[in-house]
């Protein structure tokens, strides 16, 4: 089946990244010779991938860590350690900026707005996408019978082509002088375009959505085609109705990919900056455009980086957290 | 309703997949506390029967009433039926308890009731003290238990079993049969049960229905499709049978009827009617041949064989043998000692069987 | 037997004009004879994109992105195809954790990955941003990509092929050669242009980590905010979608045959 193992794997990978992590107990006595031979020879194949990841993901990390602990003034890099950067971040000031009605007493405001900013757009994206993809997912997995390959197809392209285009038509769509405004301009809906379309964080949640929509469909959809049909013909049999069956059965079942989904869109969104920066304008900035900006515009990398581990750290600590309360949830139900 | 009519009545049944009929007007009574069974060979169309009276899948004609009540449009979830899946569909997400007790919050009794009717239905299978224990951690016998209890904790008044035993090896298998059996008689509720192993299938039910390509082609206690094949197909599926074809020739007011064909003249009881000049087979069983060195007297059934290869299996011997006449394949049962065994290589011996031994089966 | 639609089935089409709806007009206004994408549409013309000939910085941005693509999908793929049999064929400890961390690119967001990128090469090494930055960039971001693809391949047929070739007398080499290689090929072919086209979309990472030269996404984005580049800007953006479209495709064919050729019975 086309796209399906490609999926499964990825989906697989990611599901055990973030959820699960089991000390793996290899087979075999560890003394064996034959064993170790095999697995010297297995290491010496991974070798070089694991070296290239190691050295281009660990260390840029590390060294984005260091970095953070520089301090920046004019044209001036400080190498010497300091906690200056993270500091300026949550210094207190007796100026209190209000954002919807949430105070923020700091001297720096800016970088803990748009933090807080972004995981609320992002989170209504990621539910946003939720909602859209499950009943896709649910759709090709249970309805459609023949030409399967196609629908995967269909659904996979968007999912390989390019973001920024994606995400540029919205702005086509949006804009000023975009479709929907000449459109109700040529029907004779409207005089003045619609200005309240484009350029706010309500247009960057949709395009986020319906960006990233591919991502999610494709864990769902493998999650619930993985599901064995005689256990939904089990549940008729002992008396659940369709929806009953969809909830008691399908749903919890379904749950570890929906999961995966959701976390593979709502990581990177929050540190997207393509987004705000094509269709946000400025009251849709979020945290990604001001790390964007440190670095290339306003010339301060240390508090750049500084910001960006902040974001790194808050994103884990929520995922952790929301993990957990699922987890948690599970027990509870085990339970009762 | 009175309580002897039967429990399942199927009439002119037909299912259609697209332009392939799997079943071909399916009509039999089913009775109350009945252990019956499916029997036939993969294919046959006995899972897709099951699966109509369970109402996962719909007959495309015919009538099927459970209990006297039309099951017509009467999705699976109201059904008085309950399966036990070939594959068991423990569901993974819940305990052994929660699977167990899963159809009961689809029927109005009180929490402690129910978990009292769970409680009964794990010691019923035996699996006290594996309540908590998640799906994952059960062998294939437990799985198989927990789906068991699962159907008949809601107190069906027919259980439908799907190849419920094919998953196991055979030795626990052999145990299984026994305990369904008496599960059966202890809990006196009609079991449909579907399986391929004519072993099983004999070993365990009051009635069988043998089913081949969408029909069935008999139906009768164990013995009777054992010892009256209703034809050459059935013979052919239970035990084994060795069939000489031929043409009627004689028919005597006894019902003894006489058929000739390449391998000789023989004789046998006939069960339907036939008239001279038909095709028909002589069906012989392995242990009812005896190997002779002599020819039999005129008139008795006999076939001249040579022995190819014995082999001795505990507690009787088998050979085969190839017909002189035509080289046919000849299998004979005997007794496990050597002097049962007639000289290996030994040509010209003779094979005997009674009048009353032979089967005469429309071909 | 035809199912009659119902909710699901109207909901899928509503779901698929949704999703194609916003980036097919791209091609549709780039055809269009204005200068603006708006309605209503003003005739038909392809003006737009015999223009893009004599645009010789777009050629140019063009050239880099194959160059940058071509060695990236085959670095990757090249880098993934042992690591990939590690994984699946040798029981290695920590085989999971190492998998976790092969696969943590998917879920950082990409301007993290540019910026540490950006910081260890500027600030550290001291090299110089170049089309070769980028190209290292993007071999961080295909490799899980191209790794996934591989390793759900291998998984996807029997290793007792494997032992039956061991057993008939080959080495693991002439193995991997004769047995392994063929099997995977469709996997192997469709890492390639899964990195291929993964590396002519990025933008994030290449917005960062380029040079004076352009990849095209970043020549794209440079023109976004001119007006008057816009149906220029929509011709290209249009050729880019035809191609990656066409060239999933062509991956996700040649996967499905090798998956049909390679393993009958395995879906």
């Amino acid at each position: 089946m086309v796209g399906y193992q490609g999926a499964e794997g990825l989906t697989s990978a990611v599901t055990t990244a973030s959820i699960e992590r089991p000390a793996e107990r290899p087979a075999g006595p560890r003394s064996d010779p034959a064993v170790i031979r095999k697995r010297l020879a297995g290491f010496g194949l991974l070798a070089p991938a694991l070296v290239l990841m190691f050295m281009m993901l660990a260390l840029p990390v590390v060294a984005l860590v260091l970095m953070s602990f520089w301090t920046q003034s004019g044209f001036e890099l400080d190498r010497s350690i300091s906690l200056e950067n993270y500091r300026q971040l949550v210094a207190p000031s007796d100026e209190t900026t209000w954002w919807y009605g949430i105070p923020f007493p700091l001297a720096y405001p800016v970088p803990a707005i748009l933090m807080l900013k972004s995981l609320a757009m992002s989170l209504v994206a990621t539910i946003a996408v939720i909602a859209v993809s499950y009943p896709m997912a649910y759709f090709m997995a249970f309805r459609v019978t023949r030409h399967k390959a196609l629908w995967i197809i269909l659904i996979t392209i968007p999912f390989w082509t390019s973001y920024l285009l994606r995400v540029f038509s919205w702005k086509i769509v949006l804009g000023f002088n975009g479709a929907i405004n000449s459109g109700l301009k040529a029907m004779g809906l409207i005089e003045e375009p619609l200005e309240f379309l484009l350029y706010n964080p309500t247009a960057v949640v949709i395009t986020l959505a319906h960006a990233w929509v591919a991502f999610a469909i494709l864990p769902i959809y493998v999650s619930l085609e993985k599901i064995d049909r005689n256990l939904l013909e089990a549940a008729s049999d002992l008396g659940d109705s369709r929806l009953k069956r969809f909830f008691r059965i399908t749903l919890p079942l379904s749950a570890p990919g929906t999961i995966a989904a959701s976390l593979l869109v709502f990581i990177p969104t929050v540190g997207d900056y393509v987004t705000p920066a094509l269709v946000g304008g400025p009251g849709g900035t979020m945290i990604g455009s001001l790390v964007q900006d440190l670095f290339l515009k306003q010339n301060n990398a240390p508090l750049g980086a500084a910001v960006s581990i902040v974001m790194m750290l808050i994103i884990a600590v929520l995922v952790l957290l929301f993990l957990w309360a699922i987890g948690y949830g599970k027990l509870r139900a085990r339970r009762s | 309703m009175t309580q002897t009519a039967p429990i399942i009545a199927m009439s002119g049944l037909v299912k259609r997949f697209g332009t392939l009929t799997v079943l071909h007007g399916i009509d039999f009574n089913i009775e109350r506390g009945e252990f019956f069974s499916l029997l036939g060979p993969s294919g046959c169309g006995k899972t897709t029967l099951l699966r109509i009276l369970a109402g996962i899948e719909q007959p495309s004609e015919g009538a099927l009433l459970i209990d006297g009540q039309s099951m017509s449009g009467v999705p699976a979830n109201k059904r008085p039926t309950n399966m036990v899946f070939q594959s068991y569909a423990i569901f993974p997400h819940l305990n052994v308890e929660e699977n167990i007790g899963y159809g009961l919050k689809n029927i109005a009794i009180s929490r402690a009731e129910a978990a009292e009717r769970v409680a009964e239905a794990i010691s019923l299978v035996k699996l006290e003290g594996l309540g908590k224990r998640n799906a994952h951690q059960l062998s294939g016998g437990q799985r198989q238990r927990v789906a068991l209890a699962r159907a008949l904790v809601c107190r069906p008044k027919v259980l439908l079993l799907d190849e419920p035993l094919s998953a196991l090896d055979k030795k626990l298998r052999e145990e299984m049969q026994l305990e369904l059996r008496a599960l059966q008689r202890t809990v006196g509720i009609t079991f449909v049960f579907v399986t391929h192993d004519q072993e099983e299938a004999l070993t365990l039910s009051d009635r069988i229905a043998v089913m081949d390509r969408g029909h069935v082609l008999q139906i009768d206690t164990p013995r009777g499709l054992y010892e009256r094949p209703a034809n050459r197909t059935v013979a052919e599926f239970i035990g084994s049978m060795n069939l000489f074809s031929g043409r009627v020739t004689r028919i005597d007011p006894d019902g003894t009827v006489e058929i000739e064909g390449a391998e000789g003249t023989f004789r046998g009881t006939a069960r339907s009617g036939f008239k001279a000049g038909d095709a028909a087979v002589a069906a012989v069983r392995p242990e009812r041949i005896r190997i002779n060195a002599a020819a039999p007297e005129a008139g008795a059934n006999g076939v001249s064989a040579r022995l190819q290869a014995s082999s001795y299996l505990g507690d009787r011997s088998l050979h085969v043998l190839t017909s002189t006449a035509s080289g046919q394949q000849i299998t004979v049962q005997s007794g496990p000692s050597a002097e049962d065994m007639p000289a290996a290589g030994a040509g010209g011996l003779w094979l005997h069987w009674p009048t009353d031994a032979g089967l005469i089966l429309p071909d | 037997m035809l199912r009659r639609p119902d909710f699901l089935w109207v909901y899928a089409i509503v779901f698929i004009a949704f999703l194609y709806g916003p980036v097919l007009l791209m091609p549709l206004f780039s055809l269009n004879d204005g200068n603006f994408a708006t309605f209503p549409l003003k005739g038909f013309t392809l003006r737009h994109y015999s223009s893009m000939a004599a645009n010789t910085s777009m050629i140019l941005a063009l050239e880099n992105s194959l160059k940058i693509a071509v060695v990236v999908s085959v670095v990757s793929t090249g880098l993934g195809i042992p690591a990939a049999l590690a994984l699946t064929r040798f029981r290695l400890p920590g085989s999971r954790s190492i998998v976790s961390f092969m696969m943590l690119p998917l879920v950082i967001p990409s301007i993290v990955m540019g910026v540490a990128l950006l910081v260890i090469i500027l600030k550290f090494l001291g090299i110089q941003l170049s089309l070769w930055t980028v190209a290292a960039g993007h071999i961080l971001i295909c490799l899980p990509y191209c790794m996934s693809v591989l390793m759900s391949r291998l998984e996807g047929f029997d290793p007792s092929l494997e032992e039956a070739s061991r057993d008939l007398g080959c080495n693991a080499w002439q193995t991997f050669v004769r047995v392994t290689l063929p099997l995977a090929m469709p996997g192997v072919i469709s890492s390639l242009l899964m990195g291929f086209i993964i590396s002519f979309d990025e933008f994030v990472i290449a917005f960062f980590l380029t040079g004076t030269e352009n990849t095209l996404p970043v020549y794209l984005y440079s023109q976004l905010r001119f007006p008057n580049k816009l149906p220029g800007t929509l011709a290209l953006g249009s050729l880019i979608l035809l191609v990656s479209a066409v060239l999933v495709v062509v991956a996700e064919i040649i996967r499905k045959r090798g998956v049909q050729s390679g393993n009958p019975g395995d879906l």
